[in-house]
C-alpha cells in the first residue's frame, strides 16, 4: 500500500513527520539503519526528491546521521532524540491550542475535558 | 542538465496554430507533470520531441544536440494509443524490444513484470487494459533512457493498477533522466511529480514550479490550484 497523505501539508514534511515519528516511538532504535531514498520512495509511491528532502531534514534535525554511500542511522545520542520529542511536542501543544480556538474554547477547558474522559475511562475499568 | 530544450517552437495543423512559440526548458532528474485541459497541445508537444510531427517553426534541443533520428535514441516514448502486437505474448514482446532497441534492460523487465504481477506466457490479447497499460509501461521505462515522455500512462485503468504504474515510474527514477508525465488525473500524479507544468490553448505555459513549494505556500494541492487557474484561463 502506498503511504496516504493529506492535502494540506507539505508531503515532505508528512514523510519527515512518520519517519521522526518511528524514531521517537522507538520502532526505529539508535543505531538502526534509516530505510533508503529508494525503498521509502517505492513503498510510498512517492518522488525520490521529496523524499531526500525529508531526510535531509531529519538530518540537520540531529535525529539521523548521514553516513553517506553506507546510509543513514539512527542517532546514538539520546539527548539528541529528547530534543526533537520536546520540539515535537511543542509543534502539537500549538495545533492543540489552535484547535480549542476553533471551537472556540480555551486550551484549558479543552485540557480539562481530556483528563475528564481518561479518568471516567479508568473508573470504568474498575 | 538540460534534457529538453524548446526556442520559438510553433506547430500548425493547417489554419490551426496548436503551439504557439513555445520556449521551455526542462531538467533531468525530475519527474513533471505536464498538465492542461484536453487540446492544449500536450500530446502534441510530445510528438515534437520524438519527430513524429515536424515543427512549423522553432529549435528543439534534446540533451543539448539539435533534435534528430539520433536524438530519438535518449527518448523512451509511452504513447496515448496502444501499439502493442495483440498477437504477440508478453515474452515475445521482450524480445522485440530487445531487437530493436539497444539500451532496452530485460532483467530489469522481467523484474519489473514480476512486480506487477503480469506473466510472460501471457498473448497480449488476453490482457486487461490495466494489464495491457503495465506491459506497455514496464517496455518503455526498462531502456536506459534521458528522456521519458509518458502520454496519459494512468487513463482508464483502476485504482489499484494506478498504484502499481506510479510505483513503476518511482522505482525506475534515474537521477540523469527526464520523466514527463501528462494526464488529467492530477491527484493521482501529485505526490509522484516534483514539478509541474500548466499548459493551456496553443502551448502556452500558464504557470510552472515545484510541487511541494505549492504545498508550503499557499497550502494548496496541484489540484486545487490547477481548478482555480483554469477557472478563467
Amino acid at each position: 500500500m502506498s503511504w496516504k497523505f493529506n492535502d494540506s501539508e507539505p508531503i515532505f514534511r508528512q514523510i519527515f513527520n512518520r519517519i521522526r515519528g518511528m524514531i521517537l516511538r522507538g520502532e526505529l532504535k539508535p543505531g538502526d539503519a534509516v530505510p533508503t531514498v529508494r525503498a521509502i520512495a517505492e513503498e510510498a509511491a512517492v518522488n525520490p526528491n521529496t523524499v531526500q528532502r525529508a531526510l535531509a531534514e531529519l538530518d540537520s534535525s540531529g535525529i539521523v546521521i548521514n553516513n553517506g554511500t553506507s546510509g543513514r542511522t539512527v542517532t546514538t545520542d539520546i539527548r539528541a532524540i529528547e530534543r526533537e520529542r520536546s520540539a515535537a511536542a511543542e509543534e502539537l501543544a500549538e495545533h492543540f491550542s489552535d484547535a480549542a480556538e476553533s471551537i472556540g474554547f480555551t486550551a484549558e477547558q479543552l485540557l480539562r475535558l481530556i483528563i475528564d474522559k481518561k479518568g471516567e475511562e479508568k473508573n470504568e475499568g474498575c | 542538465m538540460k534534457v529538453v530544450e524548446c526556442v520559438g517552437l510553433s506547430k500548425n495543423y493547417s489554419s490551426v496554430r496548436a503551439i504557439d512559440s513555445l520556449n521551455i526548458q526542462l531538467e533531468g532528474g525530475r519527474i513533471i507533470g505536464l498538465l492542461g485541459p484536453n487540446g492544449c497541445g500536450k500530446t502534441t508537444f510530445m510528438k515534437l520531441l520524438t519527430g513524429l510531427l515536424s515543427p512549423t517553426e522553432g529549435e528543439i534541443y534534446i540533451c543539448g544536440y539539435p533534435r534528430c533520428q539520433d536524438t530519438n535514441s535518449f527518448i523512451s516514448y509511452l504513447p496515448e494509443r496502444t501499439y502493442l502486437n495483440s498477437r504477440m505474448t508478453v515474452g515475445s514482446m521482450l524480445g522485440f524490444f530487445t531487437d530493436f532497441y539497444p539500451d532496452f534492460d530485460i532483467a530489469k523487465a522481467r523484474e519489473m513484470l514480476r512486480a506487477v504481477g503480469v506473466e510472460e506466457s501471457r498473448r497480449i490479447s488476453t490482457l486487461s487494459k490495466g494489464n495491457r497499460e503495465k506491459v506497455q509501461l514496464v517496455l518503455v521505462m526498462s531502456r536506459r533512457a534521458k528522456l521519458y515522455l509518458l502520454d496519459e500512462p494512468i487513463a482508464g485503468v483502476d485504482p489499484a493498477a494506478r498504484e502499481n504504474i506510479l510505483r513503476t515510474i518511482v522505482g525506475n527514477y534515474n537521477e540523469n533522466a527526464a520523466t514527463i508525465i501528462t494526464t488529467h488525473l492530477i491527484a493521482d500524479v501529485e505526490q509522484v511529480i516534483d514539478e509541474f507544468v500548466f499548459m493551456a490553448q496553443g502551448g502556452r505555459i500558464l504557470r510552472r514550479g515545484m510541487a511541494d513549494d505549492v504545498r508550503e505556500e499557499t497550502g494548496q494541492t496541484i489540484d486545487q490550484l490547477f481548478r482555480e487557474v483554469f477557472r478563467y484561463a
